[in-house]
């Protein structure tokens, strides 16, 4: 059972990852996420990790994969929130999440989506 | 492994992924309580995790038990991370990047060791111990 | 054995005259207080005229030439500290001599030879010494600001959402590291959009930095940041193709001016784009 709320707002979902998940919840949110997006044909899909402290390898594949997914499935995927000290573990991990698209916050991401103009990634 | 005498703070058994989330936890507030930095608490609690799920993936379950030590003018937080399970064949193989016997990335152990200061392997069928230091210099 | 009587008596009738024209030959020509300075003189006369009253064979190691040792130190360093020249602190006893000699010659012809040479080899000894406390401490302070300059990065607040961090000196793994964090935590706390990293400061351009650099541009990136360079030397640019590291992702500037310019005009686009 996926207990991430996702929420729905201007053709765009958002979920706010507030608890750390186990390997199993983060599976079932991950197609939770990918059921909703498909029902609903979202403009795009954000994630936002602004309370979580730690992003194992375990995670970043899964959001990894998530955005492969959800490009897949014709909407764009937008990560938010990512502490420092979270990103530079990553970076010395070798998990580069240079695929994916961030931001600082949900609002910004949020702009982004919603916004016409998209000159700068 | 055990060549200084470890003052043992806490043990987590690992029989579920629940059990990885609670040995980072526990992890990461001792760092803090020890005085490390939000980006070391980050890193170690990190390496945790990886490790910690290694147990599951490749042994059935184990245990994560978190010391502290104080040795030549440093203050240090220890995981020993133990299973009894069939053992790592090649240790320094299984260090380098994107080695995997299994389907992941391979990043895990080489991933973590550069999150630390120390990461030791002591493997044999039966018993694994993969011990990960952080350390910080103590003055007066 | 030596008595000093002479000196003496001549240093203690002439206390006040001494410091004055002690004082007037420091000050001469600068624009050093007069009075921190007749402060200064009278507590370093009045220490040296009892050790000059023990007599020279047992100054050494009494406690009358500790408590004046302890004060040159403390004259010394703050000289040090407070960018007095080398010249100005050699010279400030070899006044006193100076003046001592004149009052003798004027007033106090009787004055044995030998008692001033033991004088004047005494004041000498104790200017070698100042000036050695001098040096050290001015060495002392030239190493911290080199250490200040090595350990510290400052970040600027270009706009409201740029940052420049010029980075300088020598990048070793320890700082690269203290690079990262202090940069990542700059840009979150600020909600930079752009983050410049100038490098026309730094020392030598090898693979570690050039990887550092890199894992810099993409921590930053996974936060929300886009970093920007400027200012990488010929050398710096010879040395990253001739390690092959692969810089092409990354938008560089030939210099800081052009990487600003760049930054203010991708901010307008992000600003309009919000709107
Ligand atoms: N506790 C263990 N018991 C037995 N073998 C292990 C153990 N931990 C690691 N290994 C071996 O070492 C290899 C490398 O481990 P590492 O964590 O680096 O990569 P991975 O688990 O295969 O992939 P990733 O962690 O990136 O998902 C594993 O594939 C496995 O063969
Ligand atoms: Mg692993």
């Amino acid at each position: 059972m996926n207990k991430i709320p996702i929420l729905y707002l201007n053709s765009i979902l958002i979920a706010s990852i507030q608890t750390e998940l186990t390997d199993e919840e983060v599976l079932s949110f991950q197609s939770e996420l990918l059921t909703k997006n498909n029902n609903l044909l979202t403009k795009g899909v954000i994630i936002d990790v602004s309370t979580l402290d730690v992003i194992d390898s375990y995670m970043a594949k899964v959001l990894s994969d998530l955005t492969t997914m959800v490009k897949l499935q014709g909407s764009a995927f937008l990560l938010c929130g990512v502490k420092p000290a979270v990103s530079s573990t990553l970076v010395d991990m070798g998990m580069m999440l240079t695929k994916i698209d961030t931001f600082q916050s949900l609002e910004k991401a949020f702009n982004f989506l919603t916004s016409n103009d998209r000159k700068y990634q | 492994m055990d060549k200084y005498c470890l003052n043992e703070i806490d043990s987590v058994p690992i029989k579920c992924t629940q059990d990885i989330v609670i040995s980072r936890q526990k992890g990461r507030e001792l760092a803090r309580k020890s005085g490390f930095s939000v980006s070391e608490q980050t890193r170690f609690a990190t390496a945790i995790s990886e490790i910690t799920r290694n147990v599951l993936t490749y042994a059935t379950e184990g245990d994560c038990h978190l010391f502290e030590n104080n040795l030549d003018g440093y203050h240090m937080v220890i995981a020993q991370i133990v299973d009894q399970g069939p053992g790592i064949d090649n240790p320094k193989l299984a260090m380098s990047d994107g080695y995997s016997t299994g389907h992941g990335l391979g990043l895990g152990l080489p991933g973590a060791k550069r999150l630390v200061h120390e990461l030791n392997i002591d493997s044999t069928p039966g018993k694994t111990i993969v011990e990960i230091i952080i350390k910080r210099r103590v003055y007066g | 054995m030596k008595t000093y009587e002479k000196i003496k008596t001549l240093i203690h009738e002439n206390r006040d005259n001494i410091i004055i024209h002690w004082v007037t030959a420091v000050t001469a020509g600068s624009a050093i207080d007069k009075s921190r300075e007749t402060d200064d003189c009278s507590v370093l006369l009045d220490l040296i005229f009892k050790c000059v009253e023990l007599g020279y064979e047992k100054i050494d190691k009494s406690e009358q030439y500790l408590l004046l040792e302890k004060e040159l130190h403390s004259f010394a360093s703050f000289r040090a500290l407070n960018n007095f020249t080398p010249t100005q602190t050699a010279n400030y006893l070899l006044e006193l001599k100076r003046t001592v000699y004149t009052i003798v010659s004027e007033t106090a012809r009787e004055v044995l030879a030998d008692e001033f040479i033991d004088f004047n080899n005494f004041i000498d000894d104790i200017a070698v010494l100042t000036f050695q406390i001098f040096s050290d401490a001015r060495e002392e302070i030239i190493a911290s600001q080199a250490y200040a300059l090595e350990h510290d990065t400052p970040i600027v607040k270009i706009s409201r959402s740029i940052l420049l961090m010029p980075l300088m000196g020598i990048i070793d793994t320890a700082r690269a590291q203290k690079i990262i964090e202090s940069l990542l935590d700059a840009v979150v706390e600020n909600q930079a959009e752009t983050a410049i990293l100038d490098m026309t400061a730094v020392a030598t351009f090898d693979t570690h930095v050039a990887n550092n650099i890199l894992k810099t541009i993409v921590a930053a990136k996974m936060v929300g940041t886009k970093v920007i360079l400027s200012g990488i030397s010929p050398n710096a640019a010879m040395t990253i193709v001739k390690l092959g590291v692969d810089l092409s992702q990354v938008e560089t500037f030939n210099t800081l001016e052009n990487a600003i310019s760049h930054a203010h005009e991708r901010d307008a686009v992000l600003l309009g784009e919000a709107s």
